[in-house]
């Protein structure tokens, strides 16, 4: 098989280190580059610039922003008793489309899972635990991923707040989404949907 | 008025097509049977399609044959894993990308369309042309016991062994076992990882998890060894004309007892390791580590009994797990006998004659003539060679 010139067979390699993009899909994103015109590659490069360079983590909840503090953190009208702590920035998001959550957040980046070399200390957990300290906050939801790394790391930041007397911990319910058949649900989400249940 | 009428002639036929369906369930399917296999790209298949017989199903030819491959692609469909091989990429014909799989059984579920495809990064399994997420619900719809020479191992060889043996068989029946297996496992790799990087702190944690999921490992295999040497004493003749005892111990790190209990015990005795796994950079106690000891005469089959005893041994508990499958799911299992016949004596052949006689079995060998005459079940004798199946008779 012919090679591919040094430029693109270079592009095709970076494209490939990006996550979900296998060889195929970079042969296609590279050539997709070329035959771009100048104008789009530029506003692409621009665009990836200025992720790099304009965004930051917020100083206090760790998400990602292009400002800190974020548009969480600095909103006094938030409930500032309350926080949220997830996985991601990403999961921060989709608690914020929902709305009525009004309370802060902190996002740990990450879950603990060893065989990908991230143990507690590779988590933002101590500056979950100054706040925790410093802050008025009265209660802490545990809102990280229903997997194994995910249920992990909210039992491992359960014990960790032990210490705090005032403070209130919990965690999101697990179960049956809405919309959901139950005949289709596996059998682990079911057990737990019955170990959750509640008085109606 | 009339389409009142219609609805309930609906209702009455469908009341009708239930019942019938019941009855034949009740009266006539006790058996799984499997009714057709299509393989492509299966070791030295590159295209087969074989229909097999109701009872007795003989594959004859020289070794090398692809004899074993035919056996071997059933139980993929039964243990969800290969028998024979280390990794289901083996199954893939050399210079081939991807094995498909098809198989068309039957039993009291009714006609099941079970398919599977293996390539080199994994398997896709689908149940009635639907795609499964997980082996688990894969798995227990079609059950078959897989006997071939290689499973003296289950009596000589390592506590590794013992446990493919228990984790296949409570597979089949108890789809959850393997969900709770695989959970299992893959806490146990982020324990020990997290024991390599020397962070205690996390590991209380993943003991949690992992004692929830362990002790129900530990109490399905209980269970199972428990019945299973109770079922095998039934047959003790096989063992021998002495009436040499067999008894089957299940050996866990943890005494008998609650779920409850079971899960405290564990986090306990991984309390109390700790430190040697930290030393040592792995789990030292655990499900992960259970064994069973075989007992011959109350003496240990493995080191004091006869090459003889310890076939027998192997044929009792697989003729247990035979009665045991059957118990539990209320049908006998398709039994896939790897040229074992050969290695049995008139006594325990005749044993074996006697299950194959109630099932649909499907057997290897060398010379259709090994196949003993007292086997007067109808058969369809298949002969292998390079690769392609062709029926001889039935």
């Amino acid at each position: 098989m012919a090679e591919f010139p040094a430029p693109i067979a270079k592009l095709i390699e970076e494209f490939g280190r990006l996550p979900g993009i296998g060889p195929k899909s970079a042969q296609r994103l590279a050539f997709h580059v070329v035959s771009m015109s100048d104008d789009d590659v530029k506003k692409l490069i621009e665009a990836l610039l200025h992720s790099k360079r304009d965004l930051v983590f917020c100083e206090s909840c760790c998400c990602v922003t292009d400002h800190s503090p974020c548009f969480v953190c600095g909103d006094a009208e938030r409930d500032h008793t309350m926080i949220c702590v997830v996985q991601d920035t990403r999961d921060m998001l989709a608690l914020e489309r929902m709305k009525s959550y009004r309370g802060l957040y902190h996002v740990l980046g990450g879950a603990i899972s060893p065989m990908d070399g991230i143990g507690p200390d590779e988590l933002r957990l101590t500056e979950l635990l100054h706040r925790l300290a410093d802050d008025a906050i009265k209660e802490m939801i545990l809102a990280t991923n229903s997997t194994v790394e995910g249920e992990a790391t909210a039992s491992y930041i359960a014990r960790l707040a032990h210490h705090f007397e005032n403070l209130a911990v919990t965690r999101i319910a697990h179960g049956l989404p809405i919309g959901g058949d139950l005949e289709y649900a596996d059998e682990a989400t079911l057990a737990r949907a019955l170990e959750f249940r509640r008085p109606i | 008025m009339f389409a009142k009428l219609g609805v309930e002639e609906n209702f009455i036929q469908e009341i009708v097509y239930v019942t019938k369906i019941n009855l034949s369930a009740l009266s006539l399917i006790k058996i799984m049977k499997v009714n057709r296999l299509d393989v492509q790209n299966v070791r030295s298949y590159s295209f087969t399609q074989v229909e097999f017989g109701d009872n007795l199903n003989i594959l004859y030819g020289r070794n090398a044959q692809g004899k074993t491959s035919i056996l071997e692609a059933l139980a993929l469909f039964s243990y969800g894993r290969s028998p024979r091989a280390h990794f289901d990429r083996e199954v893939i014909s050399w210079g081939q990308e991807e094995s498909r799989l098809r198989a068309l059984c039957s039993g009291l579920q009714g006609t099941i369309d079970l398919a599977m495809k293996v390539t080199s990064k994994g398997k896709l399994v689908m149940v009635n042309r639907v795609t499964k997420k997980s082996l688990s619900e894969f798995l227990g719809h079609f059950y078959a016991v897989y006997f071939s020479p290689d499973d003296l191992q289950i009596v000589k060889g390592g506590p590794e062994d013992r446990r493919k043996f228990i984790n296949l068989g409570l597979s089949q029946i108890q789809p959850s076992f393997l969900q709770d297996l695989q959970l299992y496992n893959h806490l146990l790799n982020q324990r020990n990882r997290l024991l390599k990087m020397r962070q205690p702190l996390a590991l209380d944690v993943f003991d949690e998890q992992m004692s929830q999921a362990g002790a129900r490992l530990i109490m399905a295999r209980r269970q199972f060894i428990a019945r299973l040497c109770e079922l095998s004493a039934q047959h003790d003749d096989i063992i021998s004309e002495k009436q040499d005892q067999l008894k089957i111990d299940y050996v866990t790190c943890t005494e008998d007892g609650k779920l409850e209990e079971i899960e405290q015990s564990l986090q306990d005795s991984w309390h109390q390791t700790r430190e040697k796994d930290l030393q040592k950079g792995f789990t030292t106690i655990g499900p992960h580590r259970d064994d069973m000891n075989i007992l011959l005469a109350n003496q240990r089959a493995d080191r004091f009994g006869s090459q003889g005893q310890q076939r027998s041994i192997v044929l009792s508990l697989k003729v247990a797990l035979v009665d045991l499958i059957r118990e539990k799911t209320g049908e006998y299992p398709v039994l896939l006998l790897d040229d074992v016949l050969s290695e049995l004596d008139p006594i325990r052949q005749e044993h074996l004659v006697q299950i194959v006689s109630r099932t649909q079995t499907i057997l290897t060998t060398t010379h259709p003539d090994q196949v003993p005459s007292t086997l007067s079940v109808p058969r369809k004798v298949f002969e292998t060679a390079h690769g392609i199946l062709s029926v001889k008779g039935a």
